[in-house]
């Protein structure tokens, strides 16, 4: 048996690195004061120079090729229907033309309040993405715990989410057994929906009965038990420096506040 | 006394015609170690649900009688605390897995977190039920991704280590091979010396034969038979009530109904062989 993996529940949490360290809820702080702050905000010079430093943040911590894998997705998805959504919605005769694509004009201030848009979106997405990458969805529970959220309620939130795992599974295991019946799976988009369809019934039905077999289990192992719950897995004790670093967030959403407080009274 | 003890209970599941116990009445004493077989469909998990107040508190249905546990009531017992004093292994082994823990050993500890326990005797604990399980090489692995009868055992070492005084175990074996299955009676067989009262539903009636103090034999919702392990397994009637016997019991009947009896019916392979030495040696 690997001793040293057992002992390793002897020392706090450890994830790797100091962001990944950090606790749940002083690194969900400092994302959403940033991801706020392009939302506050909403300039496109500010928006897209927040994008750049999750990139330089995400190479920092280690995580970059996933990141920027899912950061360009949502890219791509977002800069395309606001740009789009932009030209045709916002009309004009006064707007300034800017490029003409295969005979569609597009203008600039369109454009430009589209970067606006897409930029806070980037913005505050770019944050959650790190936060969700960097963070353990059990950290973040256990850390709740910490602040007096039941163990009942962190149990419904992850196990919620291995629902969609198992639910995801058992419509594999349908799909492969309707295939190895003679039902046609695979193919064009309707074939693939009419052997799919068929499945969610099944699927619901077995996960609502899973959920009442996984309540008994679980009063088996004394969830309901009234008395103290200690834990395996200890999240460290929040050092002084994270509290400076929440802090400091928590001013650079202000600055951003204010910034754009004076500049919609025209004083920047 | 009685540890838990059955007066003339009936039970019959929500939306259901037919009564799952009829007229049940049985005791289980401190430090015993009681086998349940039958056919299927006779009763033997839901005797266990009653026996682990998930009847009636998680399944509702018609409840009569009494089904006392350390002289209280079933229904008055709150399921949190019962869950402390009985631990129950049930026969599904892939709803058994919470589903929110990343490792097995993690998964192996929930029980002993709900119950409050120290971490450092759960870190002891977990690991000293894994290597008895022989799940040691396990615990670093997503339970979620095991086949059945690694979750079979997990699942059972989740229990083991909640070190409750008693124990009911539902067909603990069920997706084991001949190996994993020897290996958790013998297990069940060390609890037993450490003053466990056990209750298990099992198939593999040798193996009941060989470890149980007490059997009770379960057709249509009723006990069939009870009594000490020997006493009823070698009850000629049994064969005529679809339960299982030994072989070496049945081999005893034949040799007796061949005009060629061994001095009794031997319901261990270990006493068959003594028992014909002896014959021989007449």
């Amino acid at each position: 048996m690997d001793r040293e993996f057992i002992n390793s529940y002897n020392d706090y949490v450890n994830n790797g690195n100091a962001w990944f360290n950090l606790n749940p809820l002083s690194k969900l702080w400092i994302c959403m004061c940033i991801g706020l702050s392009a939302v506050v905000v909403r300039h496109w010079q500010f928006g897209f120079s927040l994008c750049i430093f999750y990139c330089i943040a995400a190479l920092i911590i280690g995580i970059f090729p996933r990141f920027i894998k899912n950061y360009i997705t949502i890219s791509v998805l977002v800069i395309l229907l606001t740009i789009v959504i932009r030209q045709f919605s916002m009309r004009d005769p006064n707007f300034t033309p800017f490029i003409n694509i295969l005979g569609w004009q597009w203008y600039k201030e369109p454009f430009i309040a589209a970067l606006n848009i897409i930029s806070y979106i980037m913005g505050f997405s770019g944050a959650l993405l790190i936060y969700f990458q960097t963070t353990e969805m059990r950290d973040l529970m256990l850390a709740l715990e910490n602040r007096g959220v039941t163990h009942v309620a962190s149990y419904i939130m992850l196990s919620s989410m291995q629902s969609v795992i198992d639910m995801r599974q058992s419509a594999q295991t349908i799909l492969e057994s309707q295939k190895s019946r003679g039902i046609e799976t695979d193919g064009n988009i309707i074939v693939r929906m009419k052997a799919f369809f068929p499945t969610l019934g099944p699927i619901l039905l077995s996960a609502m009965s899973g959920t009442e077999e996984k309540a008994i289990a679980m009063d088996a192992r004394a969830f309901s038990h009234n008395g103290g719950h200690t834990y395996l897995r200890v999240l460290r004790p929040i050092p002084v420096w994270e509290y400076i670093c929440d802090g400091l967030a928590l001013v650079f959403l202000i600055c951003s506040i204010v910034w754009k407080v004076l500049s919609m009274t025209g004083r920047v | 006394m009685a540890f838990i003890e059955l007066k003339d209970v009936s039970y019959k599941y929500p939306y259901t015609k037919d009564f799952a116990l009829q007229n049940v009445t049985c005791s289980f004493e401190k430090g015993k170690f009681y086998g349940i077989i039958g056919e299927n469909g006779g009763g033997k998990t839901t005797l266990c649900n009653l026996i682990r107040g998930l009847i009636p508190h998680f399944y509702l249905g018609k409840l009569t009688g009494e089904c006392l546990v350390e002289g209280k009531d079933i229904r008055d017992w709150d399921t949190a605390e019962l869950s402390s004093k009985i631990g129950y292994v049930f026969q599904n082994p892939f709803t058994q897995i919470s589903g929110i823990k990343p490792t097995v050993f993690e998964e192996v500890a929930i029980g002993l977190e709900n119950l409050g326990v120290p971490k450092d005797v759960m870190l002891e604990r977990v690991a000293k039920v894994c290597e008895q399980l022989d799940i040691g090489h396990l615990i670093k692995n997503n339970p979620n991704e095991l086949s059945g009868g690694q979750r079979q055992r997990v699942a059972f070492a989740s229990i083991i280590a909640m070190d409750t005084d008693t124990l009911v175990i539902d067909e603990p074996t069920s997706q084991l091979d001949p190996e994993g299955t020897e290996n958790v009676f013998n297990i069940i067989n060390q609890l037993k010396h450490s003053n466990k009262t056990i209750i298990l539903v099992e198939h593999k009636i040798d193996l009941i034969a060989e470890f149980c103090d007490e059997i009770l034999v379960m057709e249509n919702g009723t006990i069939a038979f009870s009594g000490p392990t020997k006493e009823v397994l070698t009850k000629r009637e049994l064969m005529d009530h679809n339960a299982a016997i030994p072989e070496v019991a049945k081999f005893g009947h034949a040799m007796a109904d061949a005009g060629k009896p061994l001095s009794e019916i031997p319901v261990t392979l270990e006493k068959a062989f003594s028992l014909v030495q002896e014959r021989s040696a007449r």
